[in-house]
């Protein structure tokens, strides 16, 4: 189980392999989550990392949302 | 896990893997080549800073370019909720680094704050967006603020997205004018009464400046301003990141469209056409007998 912070909710989502001997990425969780990866910054137990970093069980993830103006 | 090529994990991924500190390092030497091809040693230079992510992070790396001193000049158009806060940081920030900071306020040069020009607007029922008093209002105050404090160059964190977004909404108005005062170096640049506009950023996604923001100024206020959703820009957005996850690198091939043959064809279509008046209430220049921020001001306050 990892924990996923987005938008200010936090929610728990099981993870489970995608297909046999490939593990899941943070990219498939996106997918899941059906949000543009575009749109946000992965940090991962306070580390900002890519969106191929394997998730392992007992993880905390924050989607930091993309945000305008400069 | 990725990793960089110094095998440390990755943070971002460009053409490559990127560590934290080599994606730092990337940032800061794509800005200073800008910065080195595009100002000469005689520039004063003025950064437009909002005490956002993207113009945090270009008066950041100005500063560290040590080749000039950069003054920082705010504009406050009087967001409650939203400016103050970004102020309070960036007024932390430039003391924190020994910047020069001027403030410029709606309030005090236009005589109102974007929130009561939005209410008047709201009671007369005028149809105009709140991006377009606000951005119309802060081009015409950095300019006169640039100038008056003699720089040569203003610098405005314009990024990636922002460019292209721009680009979209000119070309779904057809507004070729307007498509021939962008890019690296904009405005009109002929005119003294123009402060040249500079935007070292053009190449540099929103993503990458946001990831840096969270890697580097972990209080700065990442929160978007309040009349954003309302924007046309913000439609553009969401569409370039749509058409960007499906179709990855259609930012940086319309880019390089945008940059080779766009540009330069706009640049060539108008430069014959344009002429510059000093506009009839304020004096400031316009191309039309009276300049669009006294136009926007004489709608909402008459």
């Amino acid at each position: 189980v990892i924990k996923v912070e987005l938008e200010g909710k936090t929610k728990e989502i099981e993870l489970h392999p995608i297909s046999k001997g490939k593990s899941l990425t943070l990219k498939d969780l996106i997918l899941e989550l059906a949000i543009n990866l575009e749109d946000y910054i992965l940090v991962l137990n306070g580390e900002v990392v890519t969106e191929f970093e394997s998730p392992k069980d007992g993880d905390s993830l924050k989607l930091v949302r993309v945000w305008s103006g400069g | 896990v990725v990793k960089c090529l110094c095998g440390k994990p990755a943070v971002f991924i460009l053409d490559q893997p990127f560590c934290k500190e080599h994606f730092e390092d990337w940032l800061k030497v794509s800005v200073m080549s800008e910065l080195d091809k595009y100002v000469g040693s005689d520039d004063v230079l003025a950064v437009a800073v909002s005490g956002g992510k993207d113009s945090t992070t270009l008066l950041d790396i100005v500063n560290s370019w040590g080749k000039s001193r950069p003054v920082a000049i705010c504009i406050d158009e009087g967001i409650k909720g939203y400016r103050d806060k970004s102020l309070n940081f960036l007024k932390k920030f430039c003391r924190e680094n020994d910047i020069e900071l001027k403030v410029v306020s709606f309030e005090k040069q236009m005589g109102k704050t974007l929130d009561s020009f939005l209410k008047i607007r709201d009671q007369k029922g005028l149809d105009l967006k709140a991006c377009t008093i606000c951005g119309t209002f802060r081009r015409y105050l950095l300019n006169q603020a640039a100038r008056e404090l003699g720089a040569t160059k203003i610098l405005f964190a314009h990024n990636k997205d922002d460019e292209l977004q721009t680009l979209l909404m000119n070309l779904s108005t057809g507004n070729l004018n307007q498509i021939s005062t962008k890019g690296e170096l904009g405005g009109l640049v002929d005119e003294p009464i123009f402060v040249v506009r500079f935007k070292p950023l053009m190449d540099v996604s929103e993503k990458a400046l946001a990831t840096y923001a969270v890697l580097n100024y972990p209080t700065l206020p990442g929160e978007e301003c309040p009349n954003l959703r309302e924007s046309v820009r913000y439609k553009s957005r969401i569409a370039l990141n749509r058409v960007e996850s499906t179709n990855p690198g259609s930012k940086d091939n319309l880019m390089t469209v945008y940059k080779e043959t766009i540009l330069p064809a706009a640049r060539k279509s108008v430069s014959s056409s344009r002429k510059i008046i000093k506009c009839s209430v304020c004096g400031e220049p316009t191309s039309n007998w009276v300049c669009k921020a006294c136009e926007i001001k004489r709608k909402l306050l008459n």
